[in-house]
């Protein structure tokens, strides 16, 4: 699992280089994003553009991700493809993560 | 890893059938396997120009049956396959899943409730998903064997 990490003023930019998110990348993605927010700001993304889907598992994964933040950390979602932002709204996952339509909107809460 | 994938893709032919193409496949029940196949059938599904919505019930549906068989029919077994025939008509997309794994508890189809987002939940989604998505859902234990059939509606060309 291709994941890249950025720091950008006080935010932790994390893209997603892969196309899938699924039950055989799960584990690694939980893994690599405990990796990649063990320490840093409190504020992360997780830039999902290269994403074309992600299924239950992966789903699972994201929100296990966010679940082993440390205290004061929170992980929002940005930039979410259309059979993505299905599986979100479908579950009502999206009600439980600040989803931003891209990456230049979810950076500009940070000049908020 | 992927070229080990592509191996255990043991069949797999495009064939016609009438004026329907059928997409027929027979995998292991593994992981990467199953995402193998998703790719394949959103390409199959790409080719028939489907209304967006039409293609992504399919193609999530699908894969989350195929994932569900791998994790909960063949936990714990060594080897078996899975049998995949996917046809596309003029209003109905049928898929026949077919595998030797563990039968359905009680032989029948999971309830597929929601979790609750409140709970955060890391599973439990495949079930509702997959009935949310598609039309039909029909499932028979048939001797050693579990068919799973899902039908989605196909709607208007975009």
């Amino acid at each position: 699992m291709d994941l890249q990490s950025e720091q950008l003023g006080e935010t932790l930019v994390i893209r997603v280089n892969a196309s899938r998110v699924d039950a055989a990348a799960a584990i690694q993605f939980k893994d690599g994003m405990r990796e990649l927010t063990r320490e840093g700001p409190d504020r992360c993304v997780l830039d999902l553009g290269q994403v074309d889907f992600v299924d239950s598992s992966g789903l699972g994964a994201i929100v296990a991700s966010m679940k082993q933040l440390n205290d004061g950390q929170k992980l929002d979602l940005a930039a979410l493809k259309p059979a993505v932002d299905k599986v979100f709204r479908l579950t009502r996952m999206d009600t439980i993560f600040a989803i931003y339509t891209d990456m230049a909107t979810a950076m500009t809460y940070d000049a908020g | 890893m992927l070229a080990d994938t592509a191996l255990m893709v043991q069949d797999e032919t495009i064939k016609r059938q009438g004026r329907e193409q059928a997409f027929e496949t027979v995998i292991e029940p593994d992981f990467l396997a199953v995402r193998n196949t998703s790719l394949k059938i959103d390409n199959h599904l790409a080719a028939h120009q489907l209304p967006a919505d039409d293609h992504q019930n399919c193609s999530i549906a699908l894969t989350e049956a195929l994932n569900n068989i791998v994790e909960h029919g063949f936990a714990n077994l060594d080897s078996g396959e899975i049998r995949i025939a996917l046809t596309v008509g003029v209003t109905t997309i049928r898929a026949v899943l077919t595998d030797d794994g563990r039968a359905m508890p009680g032989f029948q189809l999971p309830e597929g409730a929601a979790p609750d987002p409140i709970d955060l939940p890391e599973g439990g989604f495949g079930w509702f998903m997959i009935k949310s998505l598609s039309r039909s859902q029909t499932y028979e234990r048939c001797g050693e064997m579990n068919v799973l059939t899902l039908e989605f509606s196909r709607g208007p060309a975009n």
